[in-house]
């Protein structure tokens, strides 16, 4: 089976069947991880269309310096950025109900429970979260695509997974306090 | 002793944790952290309450999935088409076609000048196809060099 990386430079020589297999590899995950961000099919599938776009675009000019996904993902989340600062208004919790109104009941409630589940993390925290455990990811490549190092990704990691740990209810008091202390002590020690 | 080896696999844990979540350790590394897990409660419950939040997170992000609608699907197929495929010719590739424009236009050419004076008895229809074929390269050749240029601007 050929590479991402392969099939993009194949595409670029002309072959549009590579480009084919490219879609076929990354529309779901793509789609999907945008339209958790989004709430809105529409919304995701035109980013996801203008993301597929640009790599057409770009294709001539394509050197495999990087993996293709952390470039398809990096598009795909500037585009979405751009469309947030375009309309200077973020989804709010409350424009889930609004946005949804296609969608199957249960899958609502589900959005409203995820997020519920994430409403205390940063976009940056939430990304860390579902690159690592939806997407699969590796610490690398999420600090390729975040353009951070990978000691941040994990702290990021482990807070989210804190802070969910919280809110869902399950806190091991006893560590948490003594991760707390630990910290504490290590900032004085600084 | 007994103490510090725990001491030791607790710390172990806090290590590998990232990659004991992430599914991405070896089987011997993973099999030390299972056998430690058994043993040290503390280090189990904490390993348990990260699996039960990530195992929420994933189900709830999966339930929500959305697969691609089919207008989605015809604009991606459509993407890649002639009509909007990228320009596959770089620099190198329309000077290859002018070059061998050239050469296929002079070939064409002298074969048929001498033709004419009878130096050589090829037919008129092979100098004359490869006359033609030199100019369609050549004129290829040139539209691309123009299209590129454009672009560039």
């Amino acid at each position: 089976m050929f590479s991402d990386e392969n099939l993009m430079t194949r595409f670029g020589r002309g072959e549009t069947a590579a480009f084919s297999e490219l879609v076929n590899r990354h529309q779901h995950r793509l789609l999907n991880f945008i339209y958790r961000r989004t709430g809105s099919r529409e919304s995701a599938e035109d980013i996801v269309q203008e993301t597929f776009l640009r790599v057409v675009n770009a294709a001539s000019r394509y050197q495999a310096t990087a993996k293709f996904s952390t470039w398809l993902y990096t598009i795909a989340l500037n585009l979405w950025r751009n469309e947030i600062a375009r309309k200077r208004n973020p989804v709010e919790l409350h424009e889930w109900d609004r946005v949804q109104e296609c969608s199957a009941m249960d899958q609502q409630v589900d959005f409203q429970k995820l997020q519920s589940l994430m409403q205390d993390l940063s976009d940056e925290h939430r990304l860390v979260l579902e690159l690592s455990f939806i997407e699969g990811w590796t610490n690398q490549q999420i600090a390729d695509l975040l353009n951070c190092s990978v000691g941040t990704v994990k702290s990021r990691k482990f807070y989210a997974l804190k802070a969910l740990r919280k809110r869902m209810g399950i806190i091991d008091n006893e560590r948490d306090e003594r991760d707390e202390r630990m910290s504490e002590s290590r900032a004085t020690i600084r | 002793m007994n103490e510090m080896n725990e001491m030791n696999e607790c710390q172990n844990l806090e290590q590998q944790l990232d990659d004991y979540l992430c599914d991405r350790l070896s089987d011997f590394a993973k099999r030390r952290i299972d056998n430690h897990l058994r043993q040290c409660s503390p280090c189990a419950k904490e390993v348990n309450s990260y699996q039960l939040v990530i195992g929420e997170f994933r189900s709830l992000s999966l339930a929500t999935k959305i697969e691609p609608s089919l207008a989605l699907q015809y604009s991606l197929e459509r993407l890649a088409q002639p009509a909007s495929a990228p320009e596959v010719l770089s620099r190198n590739n329309y000077v290859i076609l002018i070059l061998a424009g050239v050469i296929m236009l002079g070939l064409g050419t002298t074969l048929s000048v001498l033709n004419y004076y009878g130096a050589i008895t090829t037919s008129l229809v092979i100098s004359s196809i490869s006359a033609l074929a030199g100019i369609a390269i050549l004129a290829t050749g040139l539209a691309q060099m123009k299209r590129k240029a454009k672009n560039t601007k």
